[in-house]
């Protein structure tokens, strides 16, 4: 009777401890991910003139917006205007170039799915639009997107806590500003360069710590703008960046609850900001090339949609 | 206390006499204690009182944002322009059976945002309760949905970690304004959505000098001479630093920091009653 009870009571003790030990967050591993459909890849339009396309190109984007708004009272100079101020005599470094425009539109506009053949009534004359002249105009209409004063939101140096909460709100859909998911920008250099992406997917792994949180790996993917290739393509390229953090505890619901630390230095080591622009209610709001105007803009971007 | 003291020296000698001293100094620790309370009342005090707003108020407010160079090649920090906003209080409306105040906030002339606003302030304390962002139609064959006109969030009068950043040219964080809010908040917030706030008497002169001097010269007599400093931390790494005077509508100058910068400022420039 002695040794049954004794066993018992071993047996329940194993039991218990088992229990304990299988439900302590330790072992459960965490993931959390999200995505949203819609982000679309492109040339960043470097200022360079070593790599084409470029918009100020003969036969690109300014030129071709020139031949067609141009006529014997009017000379439109975009070409000149972006080789002046987005090009070569500005001396810039091989990566300066639209990347944080791009990444703006790819957020709130549809990629132009295919090339149009735009005609000034007045002047008879046809202009083919491709693809990449379509992008690369709606890129530069962009160009002043990145402004803290018509900014949806703009975080500098982000936490893991603040960057995985904005992520579960907007890629994943948790509490999305605008009532549904959509992508933001991450400038995603951490260091003195720029290289902004359009965040559309994230995928975060951790393990509990009791003694300081949640540790884990946090990947974001982004469409990507580094082949010129891309400038002309309707597919989806992407990039994808893994950061390791530690200390981040979470709510019942799964929110973040205290910043944590991101690990490690070095430009891939944490986000340098998240951002996402206002939406421009015309191609004018945040136009960077001064003679590109709305009304040929909306002719030469308009999609018919089904 | 008293009296046990009285019967203490009766009893005479060195145990009465260290007890004597025992007594004394706990009531000095008591004195200190009621001390700290009035003072702490003292600075309550101050944001004891919400600003009076009435229907029909409005008031201007001019903000800019700090630019940090890093988002855009080639751009050098520093202060972006001033944007302006227009505060108006449209009327009170109950939210769970508590009024209201519903202030309709808008972008005025240079301010490139499309979208304009509506806050709810708790009437007792000015508490957020709620916001709506009304935006303006896209073309839809041009652009993505962006979907409904109208947007709401609602806070139940929580801190909400999302709101500490959105619109961050937009100066909508204002204090609580109760004393029992003020006393049980004090501290450095231990989470992202915590939020606290400690509020310091300033001068008049500290307060103006903090304030746009056009606007000063408008309403001098409006100004009290109770004017405060109130410190506003949200999530840890966000503080908000408002200079009140209780003769005004809103905080006549604020800036809102982070960790390594001031991200943005922001000054009372008109106020007014239609």
């Amino acid at each position: 009777m002695k040794k049954s009870l004794l066993r018992t009571m071993i047996f329940g003790c194993l039991f218990v401890l088992t229990g304990l030990f299988l439900s302590a967050p330790t072992l459960a591993a965490r993931v959390d991910t999200g995505s949203v459909d819609g982000i679309w890849s492109s040339w960043y339009w470097d200022w360079v003139d070593d790599s084409d396309p470029s918009l100020f190109d003969d036969g690109d984007a300014m030129q071709r917006f020139d031949t067609l708004v141009s006529d014997s009272t009017y000379t439109s100079y975009a070409q000149w205007w972006e080789y002046q101020y987005h090009g070569p005599p500005e001396n810039p470094d091989k990566w300066w170039g639209h990347c944080h425009a791009w990444a703006g539109a790819a957020c709130w506009e549809r990629q132009p799915p295919k090339y149009k053949v735009v005609r000034n009534t007045a002047t008879g004359v046809k202009v083919k639009f491709r693809v990449r002249d379509r992008k690369g105009l709606m890129c530069e209409a962009y160009y002043n997107d990145a402004s803290g004063d018509v900014a949806d939101f703009m975080i500098s140096q982000p936490s893991p806590g603040v960057t995985w909460s904005w992520l579960r709100a907007e890629i994943k859909g948790n509490d999305p500003m605008w009532g549904k998911k959509r992508g933001f920008v991450g400038e995603l250099y951490y260091g003195d360069e720029v290289w902004n992406y359009p965040i559309y997917k994230y995928k975060v792994v951790c393990e509990w710590d009791p003694s300081s949180g949640y540790y884990g790996t946090m990947t974001l993917w982004g469409a990507g703008d580094g082949d010129p290739r891309y400038a002309q393509s309707t597919e989806l390229y992407s990039i994808k960046i893994t950061y390791q953090f530690w200390g981040v505890e979470l709510d019942n619901n799964g929110w973040p609850t205290t910043h944590g630390e991101w690990t490690g230095d070095g430009p891939q080591s944490r986000p340098d900001a998240i951002w996402r622009p206002q939406y421009p209610t015309t191609w004018e709001t945040y136009l960077g090339n001064p003679y590109l105007y709305n009304d040929a803009l909306n002719v030469i971007l308009f999609n018919k949609q089904k | 206390m008293i009296q046990r003291s009285q019967r203490n020296c009766l009893k005479g000698g060195n145990m009465g006499s260290r007890k004597r001293h025992t007594w004394t100094w706990h009531g000095l620790f008591l004195l200190m204690i009621c001390c700290f309370f009035i003072v702490q009342g003292e600075v309550a005090a101050a944001l004891d009182a919400p600003p009076a707003w009435s229907p029909g108020q409005w008031w201007v407010v001019e903000s800019q944002t700090y630019n940090t160079g890093k988002i855009r090649r080639g751009d050098t920090p520093g202060w972006d322009s001033k944007v302006g906003w227009r505060y108006q209080v449209e009327g009170t409306e109950d939210l769970e059976g508590e009024p209201y105040y519903v202030v309709v906030v808008t972008p005025l002339e240079g301010n490139k945002c499309a979208y304009t606003f509506r806050y709810w302030f708790r009437v007792s304390d000015r508490s957020v309760g709620r916001r709506e962002v009304r935006h303006p139609a896209r073309n839809p064959e041009v652009q993505k949905d962006i979907g409904p006109p109208v947007v709401a969030r609602s806070f139940n009068n929580k801190p909400n970690l999302l709101s500490n950043f959105e619109f961050p040219a937009l100066p909508v964080t204002i204090p609580v304004f109760s004393s029992r809010a003020h006393a049980s908040s004090a501290g450095t917030p231990r989470t992202l959505s915590q939020r606290t706030q400690a509020a310091t008497k300033i001068s008049t002169a500290d307060m103006k000098g903090k304030a746009d001097q056009a606007f000063m010269a408008k309403v001098g007599a409006r100004v009290t001479p109770d004017s405060s400093l109130v410190k506003i931390s949200q999530g840890a790494a966000v503080i908000e630093n408002q200079y009140w005077n209780a003769g005004l509508p809103w905080c006549v100058y604020g800036e809102q920091s982070n960790e390594t910068f001031t991200s943005r400022r922001y000054w009372l420039v008109d106020m007014g009653s239609n």
